[in-house]
């Protein structure tokens, strides 16, 4: 109840009135020039912690979306370098089926051993293959190349130029050879396979005498190969390798046959001839399940591939539910706003107008 | 003849007191704006003579002596002024609060960008970059970068806290902070009230009631007490001749003319070696401690708990530990988020089967060797906790080709007990980022032991935690505050309207006593006509 209405009392409500006013005619103005209800935490606390959150899920979406970018580059530059080294292979094993039908001379095997040697070299520089720095077949050993050729020795110990092995130096399947990126909330997908996985290892190393330097040599004076490890494609090269060199020897020493040998020795290379076709022709099924191998591999990179575009996919939804989340919180509706403003102008006037018209006015007018 | 005389003299009187009543009128618009005036108003009564009356009707005409001015009274509220003045001490504290509670709130608005979240949102990534390329220099050095602006924004919020602390009430040791900090400007504003009130209460007993010299004590002695309502929730007792005695936990403060006890303060540290000189135990947790200095010259150690309401009750509250949400309890809560942040990373960090790089002639391969000195984070006092002001970066891994020495892979079955432990271990593996994938693990797995501190929250709820509690303090104070406005705003419109001056009011009395004034004159003239016309009867 009102007991007395005085000149103070008119004067103080009609200053906060117009205080109000003005308040909220600024506030709505702060809020139409950034387009935002929500300018700092000030306006409203407790949706400033919920915006602060998404705005935190945002930029880590936006990490794991260009992780995922990442690990798509670098399993499609993968799975096309082992297709590349597949055709190389295709191509191998091609050879060695024209090889193998047995119109083969000496001189189409040595066209033929020139271009496998071409081929291994061409498939170790694939699988050697380096992407954003590291080597994508090495495991977890990203700085030193995975493979490498291994050349023979002659009877002294000197090196030549005959291939014996391809070693693989990466981090080998048992160990910890995954590199990966993290895709979700604690969800780490590899981006790689080493390359022992996909091509296998051709470990072949010349034996030494103790000293470490003269070789160890067989009864006809050449040195002598230890087979560490030999698998996949790797190991099917050089077996093919061996092979059609092991063929071309013997047409050699078929050439180099003195006069007047007999019949049953004839026979007898010639039969060892035929032996090494067959030897030839039984890698041919050693070649496919290699080549599986890679296929394999390559197939379930791809289903990586797609669970990732999976996974972007459903972090570009994410990402878009969270800023349609800050923006019901946050945004402006302008409509709405434009009309408050319209109308929080018109009180701020009216308050304005009516004080001073009321606080105008006094006894002393009329005296 | 008799009766011609008095209303001569009545008209006189008539003349002095409507004067003073155009007194009292301007006195009201002149004092109209003045803070705390109440309007007075002239109280008027008829002056009669004690004489025997009878039945005579001259008698009875004779006894009426005209007007006379009784007292000046104020105009006054109908509710209990120290209900107010209750109203006014909370009002006060929960402004305190609220203001306490939103600079620490701008400290943590994220959405104006305080950095410290996005600081650790950014080692994050610099470590999932780190992941992607363990063996980079380049990558190795923006972690190292990403976690020292990590370091160096703890480091400059808790700066900020503890001077917002120090702004409060000094930092517990320096007398100089002490002397600046805004307890003490309340604590001499209050001292300088308490001696103002006293020389009221001189004043005020001085003088007699009923008077305007009175109603302007009694109007300054209603401000000073609002005032100081404002600072301390004292006892007032009013007397009846206006004086007040002051009581603030069961000591007298101010009685009669005296003030019997003055507020001093001290640091928490001279309070401490006080206790140990007089085996007190100290319990004090406020940087600064209130004490009773009473006239006689004896002390009142402590009186921190007497200011549990007013402006002084809410600052001293803001700085000390509670369980409520003050400068206090955030710089726990973010040394103890530096601790953990330093535990977990340092922890994972020199982990046995964890391996830095190293440079052997020109190329890098993994070692351990005297891993365990080379922690990410350290302090940069030496001491061996961590905290929000002190966290920093190991300088081992900022100088020269320090960054090689982020710990990146990890081998599961490292076995340092093993005759040979490197033996299963491939120091060319310079890709395995099996330790950086643990670190970045830490940003949503956090069973580690070394969370145990943050009650094994990932380090981010961790920190939206501190930040929500800080806002959800913001809207609880706020709203109280807001409510406190509203009651007091409330009662100053009640005040407003009982006491204040209203204009109109004042220039119809005006108008009135102006009137009454020249009526009176016209009597007087009067009747000196009917005198000049008697004598000139006899001539």
């Amino acid at each position: 109840m009102i007991d007395r209405v005085t000149s103070t009392t008119v004067n103080n409500s009609l200053v906060g009135y117009i205080q109000q006013n003005y308040a909220d005619y600024s506030k709505l103005t702060e809020q139409l020039s950034t387009g935002k209800k929500i300018n700092s935490i000030f306006d409203d606390p407790i949706q400033a912690i919920n915006i602060f959150n998404s705005n935190r899920l945002i930029n880590r979406i936006d990490i794991w979306s260009a992780n995922i970018g990442s690990l798509t580059n670098e399993i499609t530059q993968t799975s096309e370098t082992i297709d590349l080294i597949h055709e190389r292979a295709q191509r191998a094993k091609d050879l060695a089926t024209t090889a193998a039908n047995g119109t083969s001379t000496k001189s189409t095997l040595q066209a033929t051993l020139t271009e496998l040697d071409q081929i291994i070299e061409s498939v170790v520089d694939l699988a050697n293959t380096s992407y954003n720095g590291n080597y994508i077949f090495g495991g977890t050993n990203t700085k030193t190349p995975p493979y490498e050729i291994q050349y023979g020795i002659d009877a002294d110990g000197n090196p030549t130029e005959e291939i014996i092995g391809i070693k693989y130096t990466g981090t080998p399947i048992d160990g910890e050879w995954q590199r990966q990126l993290e895709i979700a909330d604690g969800v780490f997908e590899t981006m790689n396979v080493t390359g022992a996985e996909a091509f296998g290892n051709c470990d072949v190393e010349p034996v030494f005498q103790a000293d470490g330097t003269t070789p160890v040599l067989d009864a006809e004076g050449n040195p002598t190969y230890q087979v560490n490890e030999s698998n996949g494609i790797m190991g099917e090269l050089i077996n093919l390798r061996n092979a059609i060199s092991d063929t071309i020897e013997k047409y050699e020493e078929q050439e180099n046959l003195p006069e007047g040998t007999p019949q049953a020795d004839k026979d007898a290379l010639a039969n060892e001839i035929s032996t090494c076709y067959d030897t030839i022709n039984g890698l041919l099924d050693g070649f496919a399940t290699a080549m599986d191998k890679m296929v394999q591999v390559n197939e379930s990179f791809g289903a990586d591939i797609n669970k990732l575009e999976m996974s972007d996919e459903s972090l570009a939804d994410n990402k878009l539910n969270l800023k349609d989340y800050i923006s019901g919180i946050q945004d402006l509706d302008l409509t709405e706003a434009i009309s408050d403003w319209y109308s929080s102008q018109m009180a701020y006037q009216a308050s304005m107008q009516a004080s001073s018209s009321i606080m105008s006015m006094s006894l002393l007018n009329y005296m | 003849m008799a009766n011609l005389f008095s209303a001569l003299n009545m008209s006189s009187s008539a003349l002095k007191v409507h004067q003073a009543g155009i007194n009292i009128v301007s006195n009201n618009i002149s004092n109209m704006n003045t803070e705390g005036y109440h309007k007075q108003k002239l109280n008027l009564g008829t002056l009669t003579l004690d004489l025997p009356i009878g039945n005579n009707v001259y008698n009875q005409v004779k006894t009426s002596a005209g007007v006379e001015a009784i007292s000046v009274t104020r105009y006054t509220t109908n509710f209990i002024g120290s209900y107010y003045r209750d109203q006014l001490t909370d009002q006060a504290y929960l402004d305190q609060q609220k203001q306490a509670i939103s600079d620490l709130a701008e400290m943590f608005d994220e959405l104006g960008g305080n950095g410290l979240d996005s600081a650790l949102e950014g080692f994050y990534e610099a470590l999932d970059n780190l992941n992607q390329y363990p063996s980079d220099m380049s990558a190795r050095i923006n972690f190292l970068e990403a976690a020292g602006t990590l370091t160096n924004s703890m480091n400059h919020i808790s700066k900020k806290l503890e001077n917002m602390k120090n702004l409060g009430v000094g930092d517990g040791s320096s007398p100089e902070l002490l002397q600046q900090s805004e307890l003490n400007t309340s604590i001499n504003s209050l001292n300088d009230y308490l001696q103002q009130l006293a020389n009221l209460n001189k004043q005020l007993s001085n003088s007699n009631t009923g008077t305007l010299e009175n109603n302007n004590l009694l109007d300054r002695r209603d401000v000073l007490l609002n005032e100081i309502a404002k600072l301390a929730d004292f006892k007032t007792t009013i007397h009846d001749d206006g004086s007040v005695t002051l009581t603030l936990g069961g000591t007298k403060i101010v009685s009669g003319n005296k003030v019997l006890a003055t507020f001093d303060l001290q640091t928490a540290a001279k309070y401490d070696e006080y206790c140990q000189q007089n085996g007190i135990e100290n319990k004090n947790e406020c940087n600064a401690v209130v004490r009773l200095i009473k006239e006689n010259g004896s002390v009142i150690e402590n009186v921190n708990n007497r200011f549990d309401a007013g402006k002084i009750g809410g600052i001293i509250d803001a700085a000390t530990p509670g369980d409520g949400v003050n400068v206090y309890s955030v710089i726990e809560n973010l040394d103890t988020l530096a601790q953990t942040i330093a535990d977990v990373f340092n922890e994972l960090q020199t982990r046995e089967g964890a391996f830095y790089l190293e440079s052997v002639d020109g190329k890098v391969q993994l070692s351990n060797t005297d891993l365990e000195q080379y922690v990410i984070f350290t302090t940069n006092d030496g001491s061996a906790e961590v905290t929000a002001g002190n966290i920093c970066i190991n300088s081992l891994l900022t100088e020269g080709d320090g960054y090689n020495k982020i710990a990146a892979a990890y081998f599961e079955d490292y076995d340092p007990t093993a005759p040979d432990p490197l033996a299963n271990i491939d120091l060319n593996a310079v890709g395995n980022a099996n330790n950086i994938i643990a670190m970045i693990d830490t940003k949503t797995n956090a069973t580690s032991p070394a969370f145990d501190g943050i009650g094994n929250i990932p380090l981010s709820d961790y920190y939206s935690g501190i930040i929500s509690k800080v806002n959800a303090a913001l809207t609880s104070s706020t709203n109280a505050a807001d409510a406190q406005d509203a009651v007091v705003q409330s009662l100053d419109n009640k005040t407003a309207e009982q006491t204040s001056v209203d204009l109109n009011e004042e220039l119809t009395d005006l108008v009135k006593f102006q009137t009454a004034y020249s009526a009176s004159a016209r009597v007087f003239t009067t009747c000196n006509t009917l005198l000049d016309t008697l004598v000139n009867l006899g001539l």
